[in-house]
């Protein structure tokens, strides 16, 4: 909830959001928002398992977009378009990737994680996957950028680790110190790009 | 045996210690307000819905829109204040100063799905939602300055939210807000993803 002062700051449209007294000054046109830091006051924590220990990534080049698009040519003849933000990356050990998805699944009782049709489907799990990730590798503090960690959105023309074949599905794709590896992140079945079987009905990769 | 019982107890109390610094701890999932309809249920809204608003806003090329899901929720703008401090209370947590990101490589994506999943979760299992949340991602080209945010051509991406107010585009390491159609790179866009 906005405090008073906050209200009466906000804009003229109305919208609620307030601007802070420096910030006014410093641009009378943009809008701030004013975390209700109230709000969490007296929520129970939510309490994870103890995640994976982080495995440092050696200084050195970071991995580009580019070689992304490079590793799926070489394993799939029809690459998907990739949609990034930074062009450069960390690629996960291939053994810390192993034991994250272990700790991945144990999310699944504590946070209530059950499929269903748009509220929690198949590319929330992508993500709720790669936000996760991320999460880890920022609490290790990592800062170089984010991981080599996406997900996908695939024509599900065979059955893959209990999916069936038919329709649109999200796959969690990651670029490993070993290669590019695709996840279900549903059951935590992996398999090399090279070898997944929908391989070239990738439709679009959000790195 | 009082000596006994009491070694027992620091045991435990340092076993139990043990297990809660190893843990992972996370504000509660943030529940958000959704927007309802006349008869009192969750207001539904679709990809049209979007569309309408994207052209209004600016967004010249709709192609470059993506729609993983068919149905979504509204969220109530009274709603996004606490959406802001769970997002920057959720980064607290795992060390991270939200605020000060942007000195690193900063990802709008990964916050974007960070905060997109969260409140998903919630919603489903608080409340039992069966819509989507409409928490989505803004990948664009800075041509022009957006308050603290400079006009310097690099890559950026913002949360899109759907609420009764219209598209809000917000910016979490600056706390900047604005609604669609005032945010000056709408024409710029390179790929938008609810």
């Amino acid at each position: 909830m906005l405090s008073s002062a906050a209200l009466r700051t906000s804009c003229a449209c109305g919208l609620l959001a307030a601007l802070t007294p420096a910030s006014r000054a410093a641009d009378s046109a943009v809008e701030r928002i004013v975390p209700d830091v109230a709000a969490l006051a007296g929520q129970p924590l939510t309490t994870l398992p103890a995640p994976p220990a982080w495995v440092e990534i050696p200084p050195g080049p970071s991995w580009t977009v580019a070689k992304v698009a490079a590793d799926f040519r070489a394993a799939t003849a029809k690459p998907p378009p990739i949609t990034y933000v930074r062009a450069e990356f960390i690629r996960p050990d291939y053994q810390w990737f192993l034991a994250y998805i272990k700790w991945f699944r144990s999310l699944h009782k504590p946070l209530h994680m059950e499929y269903e049709e748009d509220a929690f489907d198949c590319d929330k799990y992508s993500r709720c996957f790669v936000a996760f990730a991320n999460l880890l590798a920022e609490k290790s503090g990592e800062t170089r950028g984010s991981l080599c960690v996406g997900w996908a959105v695939v024509f599900n023309d065979r059955t893959f680790a209990g999916v069936a074949a038919g329709g649109q599905h999200a796959v969690v794709i990651v670029d490993t110190t070993a290669g590019l590896i695709v996840v279900e992140p549903q059951t935590g079945a992996i398999i090399p790009l090279r070898d997944y079987p929908n391989r070239d009905t990738l439709s679009a990769f959000y790195l | 045996m009082k000596r006994l019982l009491g070694l027992l107890l620091l045991l435990s109390s340092l076993a139990a210690a043990r297990t809660v610094a190893q843990t992972m701890q996370l504000p509660k999932f943030p529940l958000p307000a959704l927007v309802e309809n006349r008869y009192g249920d969750t207001k539904r809204i679709g990809f049209l819905h979007f569309l309408r608003q994207l052209q209004d806003g600016g967004v010249q090329e709709l192609d470059d829109v993506d729609f993983l899901d068919e149905n979504y929720a509204e969220l109530t703008s009274l709603s996004l204040p606490a959406l802001a401090a769970w997002l920057e209370a959720a980064c607290g947590s795992v060390g991270v100063e939200l605020r000060q990101s942007r000195l690193h490589h900063y990802d709008g994506m990964a916050y974007a799905q960070l905060l997109e999943v969260a409140t998903s979760l919630a919603a489903a299992r608080e409340i039992k939602e069966h819509l989507a949340m409409p928490i989505g991602v803004l990948i664009c080209r800075r041509r022009l300055p957006w308050g603290d945010l400079p006009g310097d051509g690099a890559r950026d991406a913002y949360l899109l939210i759907a609420t009764e107010r219209g598209l809000l585009v917000y910016d979490p390491p600056t706390r900047q807000i604005a609604p669609l159609p005032d945010f000056p790179n709408s024409s710029d866009v390179y790929k938008i993803q609810f």
